[in-house]
């Protein structure tokens, strides 16, 4: 077993032979180069206030361009919202009004940084659970202004729903699919309205099928947004940037099972018993664990672990999942996966009860818990092949 | 103000990096984040010179981190690992064990690395933690955990106990 030592140890072994090789002329490059990228955005802000109030003095009569277009945004459910904690709005949270699947509104919403994040809305709880990637909104130096962020979702009923983040005056947004040019809704940010979210829902494919973001096919057609200022000059172009998807880990969560659900018997302090099921898809899958109720009802405890299809025979995953047993103990879960025919997982006391089940689907996973444990630091598994021969060793660790 | 500022960055520009590097795992990214860091450091010079400049260059290096997190960030996955064999306690088995140690800090996610870089490798207790990456003691305490778990480092050892594996062949 390690010690702490041993890590602190490890970090300095780690970076022990690197040396800086940033040099003080770099840094003032950067720094000059930064300097005048808020400069710029400051004059920018201060031909805005010059406009706003040349447009307030003539009543609009001289044909300036309008500022900022007019807003979009969804009256959001009456219910109160829940974000996650970690990462609480600033501002409104903006909603869409487009459903992704029953009960479910896309909302967009700024955090801390300013860092746009797109986000499903469960219409009935309030609850946001956040797409997996969130853009830092800082008006990026090399552009200035104009498009920033760029991202895409399927809605669950055959379309797609492009959005992003422009920076800057703009009267409308259009969003060429590809098949069709679309007109995008507009809102803007509570906290600083230059900050204008647009957001277009349309038939279509998404761009990528695969769970890494990357482009599954780079001569894909990908989406290209245009913005117009009101005297219908385009203002700026995303052309030769993409449009990433940030739905993949939610959709896999919300994936179909894959293979049959595992029923371990073990008693849950809610009265149910414990059971693992797998859902995915797209070459990933979940594993997920929850309570079985007397009446067969099944809730959802939480996901375990993400895995790629089909897994890799790498032998024991690195750590286990705690999950609460019956009167205060643990239920420890751990996963194999290689060619062994059982796991047998243990910890001290005379109470522990352990299992184990392939996954039906891939048998070459194997799920393994032990029950009623109290130290469950001690944790330890065996895996044997079909001739009772140990093949494998994985200890959680030691007090 | 260069001069001043140079020297700041000959004491402290290496340290910066090698915060980065255990922040990023990524010599590149390392060295790009270092560099924005010392240049935002440059901007702020004349405000804090007289303060603890290093303590802010290295803040400013964390938010930025934190920053390339949130705007790069997708769910990071378990990766497997082939299960130790268990060692003795002679020098180059402890040494082959650091190693394997400093490879499994990369199987982490950003956040525990940043929590264990600030808890074990800067020293700072969890409050200052907390402070610096912007989220809760109890967040980096249970994160922490998590990743000492991960790490199968056990937080209760004392410091110089033998490394190696509990579990032997034929024990269940």
């Amino acid at each position: 077993m390690r010690t702490v030592a041993d890590l602190r140890r490890a970090l300095i072994e780690e970076t022990a032979e690197l040396e800086s090789r940033v040099e003080l002329a770099g840094v003032r490059r950067l720094a000059q180069r930064r300097r005048l990228a808020k400069a710029g955005a400051a004059a920018a802000a201060a031909v805005v206030a010059l406009v706003l109030a040349l447009y307030a003095a003539t009543g609009a009569r001289s044909g300036i361009p309008e500022p900022l277009a007019s807003d979009s945004a969804h009256p959001l459910p009456n219910v109160p919202l829940h974000v996650h904690p970690s990462f609480p709005s600033v501002g409104q949270v903006i909603g869409t009004g487009v459903p992704v699947g029953p009960g479910q509104e896309f909302v967009l919403r700024f955090t801390e940084g300013p860092t746009l994040v797109g986000g499903l809305l469960d219409t009935r709880t309030g609850v946001v659970r956040d797409l997996s990637v969130a853009y830092d909104a800082s008006p990026d130096p090399r552009r200035g202004g104009g498009f920033q962020s760029l991202g895409q979702l399927v809605d669950r009923s055959g379309g797609v729903i492009e959005y992003g983040l422009y920076i800057g005056t703009v009267s409308r947004i259009v969003v060429d699919s590809g098949i069709g040019r679309y007109p995008a809704q507009l809102a803007h940010w509570s906290q600083d309205p230059r900050y204008t979210v647009f957001w277009v829902d349309h038939r279509g494919t998404p761009v990528e099928a695969g769970v890494t973001n990357r482009p599954v096919d780079s001569n894909a057609h990908q989406p290209t947004a245009y913005a117009y200022d009101r005297a219908e000059h385009q203002a700026g172009t995303t052309s030769g940037r993409l449009f990433i998807r940030t739905d993949l880990d939610i959709n896999l969560s919300n994936a179909a099972p894959l293979g049959a659900s595992i029923d371990t018997g073990v008693p849950l302090p809610d009265g149910g018993t414990l059971l693992f099921w797998f859902v995915g898809g797209d070459g990933s899958a979940i594993l997920k664990a929850g309570s079985r109720g007397a009446t067969g009802q099944v809730t959802e405890i939480r996901e375990l672990l993400t895995i790629p299809v089909p897994p890799s025979a790498i032998g024991f995953y690195r750590g286990m999942t705690d999950l609460p047993g019956r009167n205060g103990t643990h239920i420890m879960v751990g996963q194999y996966v290689g060619p062994a025919a059982k796991v047998v997982a243990g910890a001290p006391g005379g109470n522990v009860t352990s299992g184990f089940a392939h996954w039906s689907a891939h048998p070459e996973m194997i799920v393994y818990w032990a029950a009623n444990v109290t130290e469950y630091a001690q944790t330890a598994a065996i895996a044997y092949d079909s001739t009772q021969h140990v093949i494998g060793a994985y200890s959680y660790g030691t007090r | 103000m260069d001069e001043e500022f140079a020297d700041f960055m000959r004491q402290c520009a290496t340290r910066l990096h090698r915060v980065a590097y255990l922040l990023t795992a990524d010599s590149g990214q390392a060295e790009e984040l270092t560099q924005d860091a010392l240049a935002r450091t440059y901007a702020a010079w004349r405000r804090i010179r007289n303060d603890d400049a290093y303590a802010y260059a290295r803040r400013v290096l964390v938010n930025l981190h934190t920053d390339w997190w949130r705007a790069r960030r997708w769910r990071e996955r378990l990766v497997a690992q082939v299960p130790e064999r268990s060692g003795g306690t002679d020098v180059a088995v402890a040494t082959a064990q650091r190693h394997a140690l400093a490879r499994a800090l990369q199987g982490l996610t950003r956040r525990e690395r940043a929590v264990i870089v600030h808890r074990y490798f800067l020293d700072l207790t969890e409050q200052q933690t907390a402070r610096e990456l912007g989220v809760s003691v109890g967040t980096v305490k249970s994160t922490a955990s998590r990743a000492l778990a991960k790490l199968r480092i056990s937080p209760d050892l004392e410091p110089d106990s033998p490394t190696g594996l509990v579990v032997t062949e034929g024990s269940s």
